[in-house]
């Protein structure tokens, strides 16, 4: 039987292709194309994690703002896109007592009804991370950070 | 939480779509190339004294009783930790190891293990372990021929039964849920091992079954001779005997995996998949199980049909052909979660009853690393192994008809061979949706 061929030239074929396709690099995840809303320039001290009643100046980075009532959670979409590296202001505002868990950063924060509660941290981690109701087990959104 | 697999406080990322329909042409091209370039007879099987065969002393040590009977002990100290860890132990799922050495070190970590060893887990089973102890007691086992009328089938549901309770159960990831699952599925298998004899466990005992079919892919395997030998990965997957229900644990792994993709896309969580309950889930795990089933069995006869061959023995036939494709799924879904949240195992086994000041090996403080993988190394990663196994799945399932019918045509085998395509894509598919 003639010596076949086949296996190694189907493997160089596979090696090749697998190669082209590494140059093919990393295009954005489909759902982040629309840029952050805030601008990106510096600001000092960065306000801390505390609800505040003070309207503060825009601090840089992604806010997300939601608000849960009666069972439905409404303004952000369900998979928030993050830039790696950037800085992340979260707010709440709900009409049941709750705690906030954001996965991953290992995040907390407690909600009371009527008063907005705040979770500031930077966005280091990559991934895709639940941001939930912790008592209830319910997701708000995923934040997906590349 | 509410992530599908068990545990786990992130998902991977949706892969770039370039990569996706990179993947997926290479898929479709290296399928066809491989129908016309590759062999004309079968090549997998036939010459069984094949493999660099290990050295006598070595093969002795491995096959001895002592070393298995000792490992299974070690083994069954360690279930008997996590059992304990898992009904006694801390209440909060981010303080029980239990969770995590079940859900990701040991259902994930098997498929490395069983990749380079082997079939890892039929060495080490505890369950053999107490088998042998209860049978001393209770004699010989009084069905044993049931052990080839019932085949993989006890394996394939054993595996449901894990796969509904990692990816379904509400109370997936309390530790309680683990610890009674464990005591149940022991407790069940034992029973059915001393009415059937020690056979059962491997035909019938899921994570076995699962370890041993993933160690087919290995290159370690026994020659006919019975000389323990390093051989191509391949020979040793197709020669593995193709008992009934050996399709039906391949359709079981792929399915599960594929619900488990499907159970994080946006698709899912705001549609059918909304009310995030026991009900919907089964539904949707047993759709997956379903359409994957439906799948190979139709590609099989439609072979068959092709070949002018009886289309009842045909899903056997192939089935070896499926695992690395479900190997291929689950290394692309669990790889991440195996080296990022499996940290958790090592770090909550410094402390695994949570009593204040212990900390036997120093890691208790650690938090897990979410940077240990890039993005861009998951998506790779998660892609190759989808392709790798499409490809390897292509290559046994043309041997396979060659065995099963002489200078079997190409077009014969295109049924099958689109089949794995729509996995293929179906897998990337679900890598890529958001």
């Amino acid at each position: 039987m003639p010596r076949n061929h086949a296996l190694p030239a189907s493997a160089l074929a596979l090696a090749l292709s697998l190669s082209l396709a590494a140059c093919a690099g990393q295009d954005p995840a489909p759902e982040s194309a629309p840029p952050p809303s805030a601008p990106a320039a510096t600001q000092p001290a960065a306000p801390s994690a505390a609800p505040s009643s003070v309207p503060s100046p825009t601090p840089s980075g992604k806010i997300v703002e939601v608000t849960y009532a009666g069972g439905e959670v409404t303004g952000a979409p369900s998979r928030v896109p993050v830039k790696l590296g950037e800085r992340v202001v979260l707010r709440f505002t709900s009409d049941v007592t709750e705690e906030i868990h954001v996965h991953g950063y290992d995040l907390y924060a407690d909600l009371v009804p009527g008063q907005p509660a705040e979770i500031a941290f930077v966005a280091d981690l990559p991934g895709s991370y639940e941001v939930e109701l912790h008592d209830a087990a319910k997701p708000l959104y995923q934040l997906r950070v590349s | 939480m509410i992530l599908a697999h068990g545990v786990g406080s992130r998902s991977d990322l949706p892969i770039p779509l370039s990569l996706a329909l990179y993947a997926g042409a290479m898929a479709v091209a290296i399928s066809f190339a491989a129908l016309v370039l590759l062999w004309r007879s079968p090549k997998l099987t036939g010459d069984q004294a094949d493999g660099a065969a290990l050295p006598v002393g070595v093969q002795k040590v491995l096959d001895s009783a002592v070393l298995r009977r000792s490992l299974q002990a070690v083994a069954l100290a360690i279930a008997l930790l996590v059992t304990a860890v898992a009904l006694v132990g801390p209440a909060s799922t981010n303080d029980n190891l239990a969770p995590y050495a079940v859900y990701v070190t040991l259902w994930v970590g098997l498929i490395p293990a069983s990749l380079l060893l082997g079939p890892v887990w039929r060495v080490i089973n505890p369950l053999r372990l107490l088998h042998r102890g209860l049978r001393a007691v209770t004699g010989p086992a009084p069905a044993p021929h049931l052990a080839d009328r019932l085949g993989y089938w006890p394996a394939a549901l054993s595996l449901f039964a894990f796969v509904w309770l990692e990816l379904v159960y509400s109370e997936r990831t309390d530790p309680r849920t683990v610890g009674v699952f464990l005591v149940l599925y022991s407790v069940a298998h034992l029973v059915a091992s001393l009415w059937v004899g020690e056979r059962w466990f491997a035909r019938g005992d899921g994570f076995e079954v699962y370890s041993t079919l993933i160690g087919r892919l290995s290159p370690l395997g026994r020659r006919d001779d019975g000389r323990l030998a390093l051989r191509n990965p391949l020979r040793n997957a197709a020669t593995l005997a193709q008992d009934r229900g050996l399709a039906a644990v391949a359709i079981v792994l792929v399915g599960s995996t594929a619900f488990d993709g499907l159970s994080r896309i946006t698709f899912w969580t705001t549609g059918p998949g909304q009310a995030n309950d026991n009900l919907s889930g089964t539904l949707g795990l047993l759709a997956m199980i379903g359409i994957a089933g439906l799948l190979y069995v139709g590609a099989t006869a439609a072979n068959g049909r092709l070949a002018g061959q009886p289309p009842k023995a045909q899903p056997s036939l192939y089935a070896h052909s499926m695992i690395p494709i479900a190997i291929g799924y689950s290394i692309a879904h669990y790889f991440s979660l195996l080296l990022l949240d499996g940290q958790a195992t090592w770090i909550l086994a410094s402390n695994p009853f949570g009593a204040d000041g212990v900390d036997l090996f120093g890691t208790y403080g650690n938090a897990i690393d979410y940077t240990t993988l890039s993005v861009d190394t998951i998506a790779y990663v998660q892609t190759g192994a989808i392709i790798l196994g499409h490809v390897l799945g292509v290559v046994l399932a043309h041997d396979a008809a060659l065995r099963a019918k002489r200078k079997a045509r190409a077009g014969e085998q295109l049924p099958l061979v689109a089949a794995m395509i729509a996995f293929t894509v179906g897998g990337l598919a679900l890598l890529f949706s958001a």
